[in-house]
């Protein structure tokens, strides 16, 4: 189909799609990125090419999935992994929601200001989450909480951080000018 | 989003859902496709909040990474090491995309591909986040972050940390090196934040007038960063005023986003907007374009006397207009009851022909524009006084002085002007230019 240029283009495009679907499934920032890097690696070098670029991002997600598998055969992990039923309908999330959901600059510009704005207790929990990769359970341990209060405060901050989001984009023209 | 789903897709990214759970969310997604899409949505932002937090606290190495990178030649086989510290994801990451780039002779410089990278957050030149100062009035001083002060001079470069301060009727100007400038009024107090992803100010009291250069995608200007009164802008021209009270921005051109997070409010041309620590800020309000201070390049330098012959104690100041009813009262409390004061700058006119200059002013005033003396009444007595036409024209700047002086009663002092095509009305700052040498230089 393309040629290269265009092709890391299109990679390029469905970047943040591709990286949350792999995150979806592994669950580990470190590990999606690896897994993300060897699927550019593989696009790049075309061993299959889909005939249709509106299939690129399945395409993508397909090379994905396999190397999702590989790697949790690999390093035979505890984590809940097997869950077929699951894994094909997050498949079907995926395919619905592109190329509509891809990350805009305006909402990545709008979640980095609404990230600063956090109050400090906030972004502490959001950094411990999302940043140090800790689990509910360990923040729990650090906060001296329980585990179901640390997932509430990560719901809430999360729904104030879609409403920040959200609030911003309907000022809009904040990062068009 | 649904609270259930919302929890299951916790549990689900936490590794602690058990396989009942599992079965449920498969069901929940299976069946709606609102589900489905919420869950997208899900997994997106933790992805967008993981990159943001990794880009935010690693930008510099990022940057330092690339640039070395960008040097080097890597070969395609050459896959990252299984582990490797945190810090380092982002590094490699975008090492994989400049490898991907780089292979299919794609041209790009490094610039484009962090923003390209961070989704159009732009990382920030530090020498690009360090103003100058480029003009003082009065006493002005810098103070440094271990607390040392010294008097701030034109050519002083701020460094990030580093706070400027302004005493009674002082002033000074700060320039950026793309062009940003922002004029600070008397008692003013501003912080260089030691921010690197933009400009980052704090106002701690004062005024300022900010003319803004457009500000690169992701990295706006921000004045009060994570307080009620943030002010945040791309490329615009405003003015904000701290007070104990409230804070107010007024806008001239351009856009203003002011507010807390929850509490934002848009301010856009000739509108302007209060907030306080209890109160959000108000829905942005038509105002009359002159109420904003524009800046002390503009308006007429006022030297203002604690006598009626121009002599004795006296301070100096920048009027944006000379429009004034002391009425019983004087300009400054220790004057006696008689004061005189000299305006001297320059003026500009909007368009070229004749125009002629009024004053209102109680006891006595003298007029000269461009050495002409227009109006000469020792003894006005608040009457409103015509002067002799004259011809301007547009693009010059004429010298200007106004003499004015009163004893005793109502005292007050305006000036006014107007032409064939202008109604009479006060002399605004944006044709005032005032004299800003030291005094005794005319």
């Amino acid at each position: 189909m393309a040629d290269d240029e265009s092709l890391s283009r299109l990679f390029l495009q469905h970047r943040h799609m591709l990286l949350s679907y792999i995150h979806a499934l592994v669950r580990d920032s470190n590990d999606a990125e690896d897994i993300f890097q060897e699927v550019g690696v593989r696009v790049m070098k075309k061993e299959q090419t889909p005939a249709d670029s509106r299939e690129f991002g399945a395409w993508c997600r397909g090379i994905a999935r396999n190397l999702v598998m590989h790697h949790w055969r690999s390093k035979q992990r505890s984590k809940v992994v097997a869950n077929e039923r699951l894994l094909d309908v997050l498949e079907l999330a995926f395919q619905e929601a592109e190329p509509a959901a891809e990350l805009s600059k305006q909402r990545s510009i709008a979640l980095a200001e609404c990230l600063r704005l956090l109050p400090d207790h906030s972004r502490d929990v959001i950094n411990m989450r999302y940043f140090e990769g800790l689990t509910s359970v360990a923040i729990a341990e650090r906060l001296e909480r329980s585990s179901e209060a640390v997932r509430k405060m990560l719901s809430r901050v999360r729904a104030q951080l879609e409403k920040c989001i959200e609030k911003r984009l309907e000022l809009g023209g904040v990062g068009d000018e | 989003m649904n609270k259930r789903l919302a929890e299951l897709l916790l549990a689900w990214e936490d590794d602690t859902l058990s396989a009942v759970e599992a079965d449920e969310l498969s069901e929940l997604l299976e069946k709606d496709p609102a589900a489905r899409a919420a869950a997208v949505e899900h997994f997106s932002l933790s992805c967008a909040i993981g990159e943001q937090l990794q880009e935010s606290l690693h930008d510099e190495s990022v940057v330092r990474e690339l640039q070395r990178m960008t040097k080097v030649t890597r070969s395609a086989s050459e896959g990252p090491s299984a582990s490797r510290p945190r810090a380092r994801v982002g590094v490699l990451i975008t090492a994989a995309v400049l490898l991907i780039v780089g292979f299919v002779g794609y041209h790009f410089d490094v610039h484009k591909l962090i923003l390209d990278r961070f989704g159009g957050q732009a990382v920030v030149n530090i020498e690009d986040l360090r103003p100058q100062v480029t003009g003082t009035f009065g006493d002005v001083h810098r103070v440094e972050k271990d607390g040392s002060t010294d008097e701030a001079s034109e050519n002083t470069t701020l460094d990030l940390g580093d706070s400027l301060r302004t005493s009674k009727n002082s002033y000074a100007t700060l320039m950026y090196p793309d062009g940003t400038k922002i004029e600070l009024r008397g008692d003013t107090e501003i912080k260089i934040e030691s921010n690197r992803s933009g400009k980052h100010l704090t106002l701690w009291q004062g005024g300022l007038f900010a003319a803004v250069a457009a500000q690169p995608q992701g990295a706006p200007l921000v004045v009060n960063p994570n307080q009620y009164d943030r002010v945040e802008v791309i490329g615009t021209r405003f003015e904000f005023v701290r007070a104990e009270a409230a804070s107010v921005v007024r806008v001239e051109s351009g856009k203003v986003v002011f507010g807390s997070t929850a509490e934002l409010v848009e301010i856009s041309q000739h509108q302007e907007s209060t907030a306080s620590s209890d109160q959000r800020p108000t829905m942005p309000q038509p105002i009359e374009p002159e109420t904003i201070w524009r800046g002390w390049g503009h308006g007429l330098r006022g030297d203002y006397f604690n006598s009626a012959q121009f002599g004795g104690k006296h301070f100096t100041r920048i009027d944006p207009r000379v429009d004034f009813h002391w009425g019983k009262e004087s300009p400054d409390p220790t004057f006696n009851n008689s004061f005189s004061v000299r305006w001297t700058g320059e003026i500009e006119v909007p368009h070229s022909g004749e125009y002629t200059f009024w004053t209102v002013a109680h006891y006595g005033v003298r007029v000269r524009v461009n050495g002409e003396m227009l109006i000469n009444s020792w003894a006005s007595m608040g009457a409103e006084e015509d002067g002799r036409p004259i011809q301007l024209e547009k693009g010059r700047r004429y010298p200007i002085k106004l003499e004015y002086w009163d004893r005793h009663g109502d005292a007050k002092m305006r000036l006014l002007w107007s032409s064939p095509s202008m109604p009479k009305s006060v002399v605004d700052q944006q044709w005032l230019h005032p004299e800003t040498k030291s005094a005794g230089t005319r």
